[in-house]
């Protein structure tokens, strides 16, 4: 014999894939038979059409970065994998990217009608600014001209905002998962007022994660409301149709979050002028109240004092015709017995007996004589 | 020191008292007049009080129409 160990098929394939192991390329080609298996297997081949070459391809779901369809030229990054069961040779993909004008527009394309369809878009998801933020998360790169752009305007309109920078990588492989990382860095941080994401203008192809799945999703997660502004303002990316606020470009970004110095004074000359009104109307308001009151007042005052005077007029009216002082004075006198007693009739005295008779001024004394 | 208040209803209760007094049928004679100066007098009282009532009014009136 040769030396050569006779193994068993698993060890083989086991031997196999250890040292495809270590190698990982980037294969370009065409895909075709795109399939989905059971909601979370992708199988595609990649074709080379000038050589008559295909590769079965392999990935999870969950991992494909980028929607694909058959047609589309697209690099993979893959290793080879021969599955024990099948025998089959395979690439496992771990990432696509699209090549060429046309692929990548597609896949553009693909990615927005697939969150559109989700509603990442919708207007009812949409969520405002507030009118005057206090603290601001930005997401940028602080060595970006688009950064720069937007913090020299913000400085020069309202004052006194704390902004809250995450330095991330704004293009390039790195950018797909810094961004989303910085936008769970700020949704941990409480009372943000708006987070604003920026980038400067640049290709397709540097703007690529803006077009991304997870920065997409990353701003519709976040917990306050995002306002993009990314390239130039002819460059619409994912990440603008998933944002609360599109700018146009990162100067654009800082006038939209922020009101000018001017903006702000007339807003605060017309709330003061507005006050003033409404408390002079409420002053005004108040006094013919009062007044209102006084004189309601006063008339069941005048009232009180005139039911009293007619009551005290009526009162001595009756008193002053009872009193026995006054019908004395008419003329009238009152006979009493000796021990003093009213009389009322003759039939009360007999003759002989002494009676008194008071008079307006005076009394008198007399004897009975006679009854009549 | 406190100003004593008038008591306003206290003295017409008063003369309401003489006068179903002196409507009594036998009436004590000397009693009679006797109550009636005392209602002659809180009558007096009273008419004061009211005026000098109708008078703070009027001035009352008269400053709150040249407040306004």
């Amino acid at each position: 014999m040769d030396g050569i160990p006779v193994i068993r098929v698993s060890q083989a394939i086991e031997f196999c894939n250890s040292l495809f192991d270590q190698l990982e390329f980037h294969i370009e080609g065409e895909v075709a038979n795109y399939n989905v298996s059971r909601g979370k297997f992708v199988f595609f081949d990649l074709k080379d059409e000038e050589a008559e070459a295909r590769l079965s391809c392999f990935m999870m779901l969950h991992q494909q970065n980028i929607p694909i369809e058959d047609g589309m030229r697209i690099v993979v990054h893959a290793r080879p994998t021969i599955f024990t069961k099948s025998g089959k040779f395979s690439l496992t993909v771990q990432r696509i990217e699209p090549k060429g004008e046309g692929s990548v527009k597609r896949a553009f394309e693909l990615l927005k009608a697939k969150l559109e369809k989700e509603g990442l878009f919708a207007l009812e998801r949409k969520r405002l600014l507030p009118r005057f933020p206090e603290r601001v998360g930005i997401i940028s790169s602080a060595d970006a001209a688009g950064f720069g752009d937007f913090m020299r305007i913000a400085n020069s309109r309202l004052p006194g905002v704390e902004f809250l920078m995450v330095n991330v990588a704004v293009q390039g492989n790195d950018a797909e998962t810094e961004i989303p990382a910085a936008f769970d860095k700020l949704n941990a941080l409480a009372g943000l007022d708006a987070v604003v994401l920026i980038r400067g203008g640049g290709s397709m192809e540097d703007l690529h994660a803006f077009n991304s799945e997870v920065v997409a999703r990353a701003i519709v997660r976040s917990k306050a409301p995002v306002l993009v502004g990314v390239g130039h303002e002819r460059d619409v990316t994912i990440a603008d149709y998933c944002a609360d606020v599109r700018a146009a470009t990162p100067s654009n970004a800082a006038q939209i979050l922020l009101p000018s110095k001017e903006e702000v004074e007339e807003l605060v000359y017309r709330l003061t002028s507005g006050g003033q009104q409404r408390i002079q109307n409420y002053l005004s308001l108040t006094k013919q109240k009062v007044a209102h009151s006084l004189l309601s007042m006063q008339e069941q005052l005048s009232f009180t004092v005139r039911y009293h005077k007619e009551r005290v007029k009526s009162l001595l009216t009756t008193i002053e015709a009872l009193s026995p002082k006054n019908i004395l004075a008419r003329g009238y006198s009152i006979t009493c017995t000796a021990k003093g007693e009213v009389l009322h009739s003759s039939k009360d005295i007999r003759v002989g007996e002494a009676i008194r008779t008071r008079l307006a001024t005076g009394e008198i004394e007399s004897t009975i004589t006679a009854r009549i | 020191m406190t100003k004593e208040s008038f008591q306003l209803h206290a003295k017409i209760s008063e003369l309401e008292k003489i006068e179903e007094f002196l409507q009594q049928p036998d009436l004590n004679l000397e009693e009679a007049i006797e109550k009636h100066e005392v209602a002659l007098k809180i009558a007096k009282e009273i008419t004061t009080y009211l005026e000098k009532a109708e008078s703070t009014l009027k001035q009352l009136e008269i400053k709150a129409s040249k407040a306004e």
